[in-house]
């Protein structure tokens, strides 16, 4: 008993770990070792070694769509960083300074995150559509009728299409966080930064965004894993195949696509031989990706608040 | 703060108390292989768990509500729990894990997927339930849907669907045009149409299957013969088979789809059409009733062939194709459903509420549409489905016509020629 | 405080954010203006005026399908579900925060794992596991299954646990408080803001789910609001009006727990506790 009362902090640990290793890592763990198999669901399972693998790193044309996958994720993943992250802080501090307004700001920010992704993509059809879409018509009423566009279907514009879905459904919830986290610094270093005569912007630089440093780097961290998880958007806007030439696939797709995704459409399809073998190799390759660089992500995080602290 | 984090823990233990409780429902929603095991066969009252199609719930749940209390009523001794729990993944998951329903819908020969749960031994043959009478109403080619190595595996379909035309009366009114006999007839109208400033037909050229409606209604006025030869192993007549694609790269290149059609997906396609901006759309039967809710003249036509032929296309209809799982602890009981599917009453239910294309000549149609459905010559074979059965592990036709032959011929990056020459290189991939 | 300096400077921000807000809210103005409306009349005629507004679709909703049967059910899972995750997740940020170990990074790695995987491969094991507890159409199911995903609140936790000032610490160490007591009378309430803001982002995950209520409640009597969704988005095109009502009946008590939820996160930590 002494040795539990030296270590307070296993028992607060017990529960959640239980929990969390039963239901979460155990399933993890289970799915992880079909890919080393051969099997497409539904017959008899062989056991193949890493033969999966070596198909899927030596197979171009899986090569191909793997990194054009990859590409459009990261894509997802920077532009989230530089361009939704600042806004999120921005917004989050004009609202924790209770700016005019800042209840409406709130609920109006974050209300996008209720709706279900169809609703929202079929949302961005009514606005984009090339016959039907609002933006279209507005384009005529100001008299810029010579760039209406199809936007909704041009290649290269559909990851972007995907990221400002994604973004729009999301923005709450990062400006959510930073809130919480501005609510928990201290008042007193907010009140020296007005009594040294700190303009708005100033406070945010110098006072704010240090002490919310680990909230930033902790959403840059899971807006990385989004965007490599991400898959509604995508797939209701390209199908399984993630649209003309691949060019809204992304890596959650990907897999989708080689687990699932032949045997899935409205004409019936068959079954790959080893849809879920390969399937499961593709996860947990996705799984390695995601796990080292967040791995990286969290060590320069703590490594910085080491030096910093 | 603290009285509301008590109503917070009350709540949660509240729900776990009930969630406790209604394990102990009985019978109806105990989870594993489905039926009550203490009733036989010998007229006691049995329960038999069915799955239905989650994905088309919304036209489903009536007319299945009706049929399953006509059934209950022919069969006072079972009971049906009927949820639209199935989709692809609740239905692997039942797979693996050996929990199947009593009954549940399946694609029959449409995938392979069927296949694939008889050999392995997870549902069971029903031929000892169909007699000879049950299955003479039906044509040869719907029978062949349910069999696998011979032997029956679901219920027969009653109808099946096809892509045709959809067009706007008003605007073929207002240029004098007529519903068109043959393929030069159609081409005729479309370059009319085309000469007025109007977009002839809308087509999806962003979607895989949005773009291919017009090679499956195609492709019977021209390669018929080569898609039955598919399906036997042998060889096709390279020349039909380009003259096919050059055709479908035709109607792209003449302009028939409008300024963007690459950048619509299906739905914009269909958007298009409802808004009056274009003169027809190739859909087919099972989104009819996008177009009966407008408020638009709206007419149907099956696609011609150059002899005059109008061609409908294989493709049976799902809604009352269903199997019978070898855990089943009724086995004989939800055959019994499973027969009653297929039977007049049932579809005819089935009709009433959604006016499907009957394969059955005693089923009484809805309305004139379906008749209009159902004024075609011939019924071809499925171009996907033809690709389909001569792909193997390593060949996939199918997957290249749709992402890569058709794109490219609507892009205008390859002819016909070349087409047929990429589909000759990989069916010799076998 | 500079009043009209706050004002000032803030205004440039500001204005762009009432843009962004306005826009937003036209855009699901626009959505429920939608739902209004006929379909045939949104297919055929979607940027004119329409010749009809009709309640239909949304008395369709509660009268044929029991919206409020399904609305129950979620509400249910979702309570039970919230607490869970809150309790499991700040207790073990707390030790991940506030106690040095041995294996604490590898554990904080460990509990990131979740969120790396998806979801639908890992069903399989888990539905086995739950028939042998014979759980399988139960709210329990669910609710442990969704409880475990503890993984995005203990990442965003364990950081403020770890930068709460020693003193509070010791203070409650010297009048005699236990370590169970330090924790849930002191430091988890000083957490609040961030707590709920994870209450609020795990209550949309939550209420939003559908894959884990797919696959282990089957019965429709216990089915989630999603499901009800998903009937009419699977078919948009067939279904459009309906959709968007059932889209707009579905975000509305999310809505009100936003509304609660952030009025918790402004009321914030009484600095007392701190200078104390």
């Amino acid at each position: 008993m002494s040795y539990i009362k030296k270590r307070p902090f296993l028992l607060f640990l017990l529960p959640g770990f239980l929990i969390y290793t039963l239901f979460v890592v155990y399933p993890i763990v289970a799915a992880a070792s079909i890919s080393f198999f051969r099997w497409n669901g539904i017959g008899p399972k062989t056991f193949v070694g890493l033969d999966n693998y070596i198909e899927l790193f030596t197979s171009s044309e899986l090569m191909s769509q793997f990194s054009n996958a990859l590409l459009n994720s990261l894509k997802i993943f920077v532009l989230t960083v530089l361009i939704v992250i600042p806004v999120q802080i921005v917004s989050a501090y004009l609202i924790h300074n209770e700016v005019k307004g800042y209840k409406f700001f709130r609920a109006a920010v974050f209300s996008p995150q209720f709706i279900s992704t169809p609703v929202v993509v079929f949302i961005f059809t009514l606005l984009l559509d090339a016959n039907v879409g609002l933006f279209n018509k507005v384009l005529e009423w100001v008299g810029l009728g010579e760039y209406v566009r199809p936007w909704l279907g041009i290649p290269e514009y559909g990851i972007y299409i995907v990221w400002l879905m994604v973004s729009w459904s999301g923005m709450g919830v990062g400006m959510i966080f930073f809130l919480g986290a501005m609510k928990m610094i201290s008042k007193e270093s907010l009140e020296a930064g007005y009594l040294e005569g700190a303009g708005f912007w100033r406070r945010l630089f110098s006072i704010i965004l240090p002490q919310i440093k680990v909230t930033i780097l902790n959403m840059v961290l899971i807006s990385y894993i989004v965007s490599m998880t991400i898959f509604d958007f995508s797939f209701i806007l390209g199908g399984v195949s993630g649209g003309i030439d691949h060019n809204v696939d992304v890596m959650a797709l990907m897999f989708y696509r080689i687990a699932f995704g032949e045997s899935n459409n409205p004409l019936g399809g068959n079954i790959s031989e080893n849809a879920m073998g390969l399937g499961s190799t593709v996860a947990c390759v996705l799984f390695l990706l995601i796990f080292f660089i967040s791995m990286f992500q969290i060590w320069l995080t703590y490594r910085r608040r080491e030096e910093g602290a | 703060m603290l009285k509301w984090k008590s109503l917070m823990a009350v709540l949660a233990i509240a729900a776990l108390f009930i969630a406790g409780c209604s394990q102990n429902d009985g019978g109806a929603s105990s989870p594993s292989g489905g039926s009550d095991p203490s009733a036989g066969s010998s007229g006691e009252k049995v329960t038999l768990k069915v799955w239905g199609d989650l994905a088309n719930q919304a036209v489903l749940e009536e007319p299945f509500k009706k049929i399953n209390e006509a059934f209950m009523a022919k069969h006072p001794n079972i009971k049906i729990d009927y949820d639209f729990a199935q989709n692809d993944d609740s239905l692997n998951v039942a797979l693996q894990a050996n929990s199947l329903p009593d009954a549940f819908f399946v694609q029959g020969n449409k995938s392979t997927k069927m296949k694939e749960m008889a050999k392995a031994g997870q549902i069971i043959p029903l031929d000892e339930y169909f007699t000879d009478a049950d299955k003479s109403r039906f044509p040869e080619e719907a029978i062949n849907y349910t069999l696998v190595d011979g032997k029956m595996y679901c219920s027969i379909p009653s109808f099946f669907d096809y892509a045709m035309v959809y067009y706007n009366k008003d605007i073929f009114a207002k240029y004098g045009l007529n519903v068109p006999k043959t393929l030069d007839e159609f081409v005729k109208t479309a370059d009319t149409l085309l000469s007025h400033g109007v977009t002839p037909i809308a087509v999806g050229g962003n979607g895989d299957f949005d773009r291919y409606w017009p090679i499956q209604e195609l492709a019977p006025g021209f390669i018929n013969e080569d898609m039955i030869a598919l399906y036997e192993g042998k060889p096709i007549n390279e020349a039909r088979m380009t003259e096919l694609f050059d055709t479908y790269r035709a109607f792209a290149e003449k302009g028939y789809y409008g300024k963007d059609f690459i950048a619509m997906d299906g739905k914009a396609a269909q958007l298009a059409f409802t808004s009056g901006k274009t003169a027809m759309i190739f859909d087919g039967t099972w989104s009819n009733s996008i177009y009966t809710g407008t408020s638009l003249n709206i007419g149907r036509f099956a696609m011609p062939g150059k002899d005059g032929v109008r061609y409908a296309q294989e493709g049976m209809n799902n809604f009352t194709t269903y199997a019978v799982a070898a855990t089943s602890k009724h086995p004989k009981e939800a055959a019994e459903y499973v027969k009653f599917l297929s039977s007049l009453e049932a579809a005819q239910i089935l009709e009433d509420a959604n006016g499907h294309v009957p394969i059955v000549k005693d089923i009484k149609p809805k309305d004139e549409i379906v008749s209009e459905f159902s004024a075609f010559d011939k019924i071809g074979k499925n171009i996907y489905h033809a690709f389909s059965a001569a792909a193997t592990e390593k060949s996939k036709p199918q997957d290249l016509l749709l992402t890569d032959i058709l794109p490219k011929l609507m892009t205008k990056k390859i002819t016909g020629a070349e087409a047929t020459q990429l589909l000759q290189q990989e069916l010799a991939k076998k | 405080m500079n009043a009209t300096e706050k004002r000032k400077s803030a205004s440039a921000a500001a204005v762009l954010l009432w843009i962004y807000s306005c826009f937003t809210v036209f855009v699901l103005g626009y959505l429920l203006y939608n739902s209004f409306r006929e379909k045939g009349d949104l297919l055929t005629n979607t940027l004119g005026k329409p010749k009809s507004l009709s309640f239909r679709a949304y008395v369709d909703l509660f009268a044929e399908q029991k919206f409020h049967l399904y609305f129950l059910n979620s509400l249910l899972i979702l309570a039970a579900t919230l607490l869970i995750v809150v309790a499991l997740s700040s207790m073990v940020a707390y030790a991940l925060g506030r106690y040095k170990f041995k294996f604490k990074n590898a554990l904080q790695a460990y509990f990131l794992l979740g969120l790396m995987f998806p979801a639908s491969l890992g069903v399989l094991p888990l539905f086995l596991l739950m028939k042998d507890l014979h759980l399988l159409n139960s709210y329990a199911s669910v609710i442990l299954v969704l409880s475990a995903g503890i993984s995005m609140p203990v990442l965003l936790l364990t950081d403020f646990f770890a930068k709460m000032p020693g003193e509070i610490y010791e203070s409650a160490v010297l009048d005699g408080a236990s370590e169970w007591k330090t924790f849930y009378r002191i430091m988890f309430p000083l957490a609040s803001p961030v707590v709920f803001s994870i209450c609020i982002v795990m209550s949309v995950q939550i209420w939003n789910q559908f894959f884990m209520p797919l696959i282990f409640l089957q019965s429709d009597e216990k089915k989630t609001v999603p499901l009800i969704v998903m009937k009419y988005t699977s078919n948009l095109m067939l279904s459009m009006d309906k959709a968007m009502a059932a889209s707009v009946v579905a975000t509305l008590p999310i809505l009100i727990l936003f509304m609660i939820f952030s009025e918790k996160i402004l009321d914030g930590v009484a600095s007392g506790a701190v200078k104390g």
